[in-house]
This record gives C-alpha cells, structure tokens and sequence, in this order.
C-alpha cells in the first residue's frame, strides 16, 4: 500500500491519517452514547427508596452482578440475570419478553418475598447515615435503592435461609426474617446506627459470638462442609472466614454488594441458629415437651428468638421467656408483643423484656397500612405471612 | 348485700398485702444481689460463695413468682432479668478460672450488655476482679 518511491505518497498517507482520525472520532462518539445511555439507565432507575441521582449501590451493585462469583450464582439460580432469547430457545420471538419472563419463573429457584412487600419495608423510616464502599466513608447518604436490588437481596435471603435449614433446623421462618430486616434497617444493604451495620445491623460481638469454638462456630462449620446445594454460594463465604475471622474494622464486608452484603445476611441468620442451639432452645427443654403437640409452639419458639435477636439483647429475650412460660403458646404469642416492664433504673427508665417483639408489632402496623389491596387486608389477619409468595 | 361489700373490701386488702409481700421480697433480693456482686476475690471461694447466693437468689424469685398471680409484677421482670444478667458469673464458678474460661464469661457479658446496661458494667467490673 505505502511505498517510499511512489509520487503520490503524501497524499495516500494524508488520506490514510484521515481515516484514522475519522475512525477515532466515531469511537469517541460511540464511547460516548454508551457513557451517555448508561448514565440515562442510571438515572432513570426508579428508587424505592432513596433519592434519584444518588447511585452509589447502582454501580455497586451492577459491578457485582458482573464480577462476584456469589451474586452470579445466586442471580443465576433465581433468575436475575439478563433476559434474552438464549435463555429460552423454546421461546417465539414474537410472544416477546411476556413469554421469557413466564419461563423465567417455571424454571427457575423463586424467591420467598413478594415484591410489594420489599417495596413497603424500603420506605419505612431509618436514621440517614450510609457507608459507601470501598471508601468506608459514613454519612448522611439516601442512596437509591431499586426494584432489581429489592429482587437480588430476596434471593439471597431465600437461598441463605434454605441452607441454614438444611444444615441447622431452627423455628425461624421466612416471615419472621421479614420482620428483622424491616426492623433493624429497612431492608438497606448501607444502613449504618451506632455499632450496628448493614442489612440486620450486626454489632462486633454478633461476629466474635459466632465464631466461638463453644458458640457459633459449629454452624458456620455446617455451611462449610455441607452438601446441599443451597448452601454453594453460603460456602463461598464461610469457607474463606473460617481461615481469617471478618471484622467490622472492614466494615464494607459486611455491607457491599457482593460478598458484604450477602455476609451481613449469612451471618444475621446464622446468629439466630446458633442463639437457637445455645441460648433458647436449653431453657425451652420443658415449655416444648408440654406443648409439642400444640400448632403454635413454632410461633413461640420463634417469637423467643427474634426478641433476643434485638436491642433488647440475649439476658432480656431469655428472661422474657421464664416470665411468660407458664402460658400457651398461644396466649404467649400475644403477651409477648406487649411491653415487660423491670423496676425503673437510676436513669429514670425501665427495661422492657419484649422491647425488640413490642417494636416489631409497631413496624408491621405501619407497613401493613402502606401495602396494596389486598395484601393489606391479608396482612392485617396474617402479619408477615401474608408476604410469602 | 353485706357479702359483696365485705368481698369488695377484702379484695383490696389482698392485693396491697400482696404488693407489700413483692415489695420486700425484691428488697431482700437486691440485697443479696449486690453481696452477690462484691462477692469474694479468691477463686477458690468464689465459686462456693456464688452458688450459695444464686441459690438464695433464685428461691426468692420463686417466693415472687408465687405471690404475684395473677398479674406479673415489675419487681419479678426485673429480678427474672438480675438472674439472667448473672449467668456469666455462673459460668465462671461452675469452670477453673483460667484466660480461656474469662474470656467466655467475658463474651457472655458483653452479649448482655443492652439487656440492662447497668447491671452490665457491675458484671464486667466483677469479671475483672476476678480474671486478674
């Protein structure tokens, strides 16, 4: 093409720089309608909660979707990735989307949650400060939060639960995680109040707890060497934090989407099994043998579980039990959602024994009045079950 | 006629003798738990004299628990909750004291420390008498 003896050499070369200058040019555009259609997609995101324009956990999380092996496993599994025509080659062309999206939830894992309800719990009210991530900056943040992060954190939720069921039983239900996250963060993957972080706002000694040879550790050791398939991104985690113990000094491990937040979800359930084995289920030997045949024992059991999993702590929730267990199951479900006052303290305050289940009531009332019909009038006879799909 | 105001009296009565019985019980309680707290620093006789206490302890909360029905009292959540707050020391007289067996009392505390903050700090202030 280019020969140092011809005549027309200038000009060729003149042409052939052109050419590449006019090449450039349009990558540079090209570069930019994507950057600009990216930034559009970003914006356009309608948050659930949180304000628009603020998309720290949009990028955060779609970096995930693309880069962790944990959320691509559980996107995967539940149906979250990308929707095309090569995920159904059975699937018209022209039943469009409709058509894939119904496949989509014949064939894959379903989540527990349904969606509206995740949409109520976004919007109850929570302190402002946010951690952002890798920065670990904490501030009065209100970063949106969006209906494909409602749906990946109900997987995870589903999925970690699963697992912890296969390898420790507990009277824990889905409902009743419900009821936590709701109440500890709003279902907020970057909530931060005081020494509680994340989604089920772990403290330091949550952690330490579980990683006790004579506490937690047995149910992490679980998750490690099960089988069930349920547990294969759970093992991802645990495999890795029982070689080197996680701590809140990286706090983004507990919060960012993909490992952080899934960890913060593992590990709130988890607490709750082991809290089960360790602190429940021993002063609870007589009250299940006496009511074992009794259909609301479950609800009791459960109910004794999420009080202590709160600010109210473990002395209070297992206190709130010996002070209610000459009572049925039944009448100890209702008797636990109102306050047990001690004696008033030098400060001037009592201590409610059923702080955490007493708050709980409250934060389920307000829900259940945001939610559509007919989920709010299911909601107000069923509570959170009315969530479950 | 008569029958109803005597009943209607005596109700009454009952229940202020029985709110003074409560009364005194979580007196005599908080009594001996405060010994229970400033209990000796010697290892060896922490753990006799601890079992002694909880014991007593315990039996009052039984005596409580007795007289309060129908309704539960604000002196019974409260000594319900005094007992739970001491299991850290329990564990430790029921165990040697050693680093290993402190630092799980130690881990007990602190999981108790939002039940009731006060009784928290009286612990771990205990816990480190006796840890040395």
């Amino acid at each position: 093409m280019f020969c140092p003896d011809d005549p027309d050499l200038d000009y060729k070369m003149e042409g052939f720089l052109s050419q590449i200058g006019y090449h450039l040019r349009m990558k540079k555009l090209f570069f930019l309608a994507i950057l600009l259609s990216e930034t559009l997609a970003l914006t356009q995101e309608n948050c659930l909660s949180g304000l628009p324009g603020q998309n720290h956990l949009i990028e955060q999380f779609n970096k995930a979707k693309s880069e962790s092996p944990i959320s691509k496993i559980i996107s995967e599994k539940y149906g979250l990735g990308p929707k095309t025509e090569a995920d159904c080659p059975t699937c018209s062309a022209s039943a469009g989307n409709s058509n894939l999206e119904d496949l989509r939830r014949i064939t894959k894992e379903k989540s527990s949650f349904k969606i509206a309800c995740l949409e109520a719990a976004a919007k109850i009210q929570t302190g402002s400060k946010q951690i952002s991530c890798p920065d670990k900056k904490i501030a009065n943040h209100s970063f949106c939060y969006t209906k494909p992060m409602a749906e990946y954190q109900n997987a995870v939720v589903s999925e970690f639960y699963k697992c912890l069921k296969s390898v420790n039983p507990m009277p824990v239900t889905m409902p009743g995680l419900f009821d936590i996250y709701t109440n500890e963060s709003g279902f907020k993957s970057a909530y931060i109040n005081g020494g509680g972080t994340g989604i089920g706002q772990l403290t330091s000694i949550f952690i330490d707890d579980l990683h006790q040879k004579h506490r937690g550790y047995s149910v992490l050791n679980s998750i490690n060497t099960s089988l069930d398939k349920s547990c294969e991104s759970a093992k991802k985690i645990v495999s890795k934090d029982l070689l080197q113990k996680p701590t809140l000094q990286n706090i983004c491990d507990f919060t960012q989407y993909g490992e952080g937040f899934e960890r913060n979800i593992l590990y709130s359930i988890s607490g709750m099994a082991s809290a089960w084995n360790k602190d429940y289920a021993p002063i609870m030997k007589n009250y299940n043998k006496t009511y074992a045949d009794h259909p609301l024992l479950q609800k009791a059991q459960e109910k004794v579980i999420l009080n202590g999993y709160g600010s109210g702590g473990r002395a209070a929730g297992r206190a709130a039990f010996i002070r209610l267990s000459g009572l049925p199951p039944d009448k100890f479900i209702k008797a636990m959602d109102k306050p047990l006052y001690g004696i008033k303290k030098s400060n001037g305050k009592s201590i409610n024994l059923t702080s955490y289940a007493t708050k709980t009531k409250k934060k389920q009332d307000t829900i259940g009045k945001t939610l559509p019909e007919p989920l709010k009038s299911e909601f107000k006879t069923e509570g959170s079950t009315a969530c479950m799909e | 006629m008569y029958g109803i105001i005597f009943s209607a009296l005596l109700i009454p009565m009952f229940s202020l003798a029985s709110t003074s019985a409560i009364k005194k019980l979580y007196d005599d309680f908080q009594k001996t738990y405060t010994q229970t707290l400033e209990l000796s620093k010697d290892k060896i006789l922490f753990a006799k004299d601890f079992d002694n206490k909880n014991k007593i302890l315990k039996k009052k909360y039984d005596d409580l628990v007795k007289s309060e029905k129908p309704a539960l009292s604000t002196e019974g959540n409260q000594m319900a909750l005094d007992i739970e707050m001491l299991e850290p020391l329990e564990f430790l007289a029921s165990s040697r004291i050693n680093k290993e067996s402190c630092s799980e009392a130690d881990l007990l505390n602190e999981m108790n420390s939002t039940s009731d903050p006060e009784t928290f700090q009286r612990i771990k202030k205990s816990l480190q008498n006796l840890c040395k």
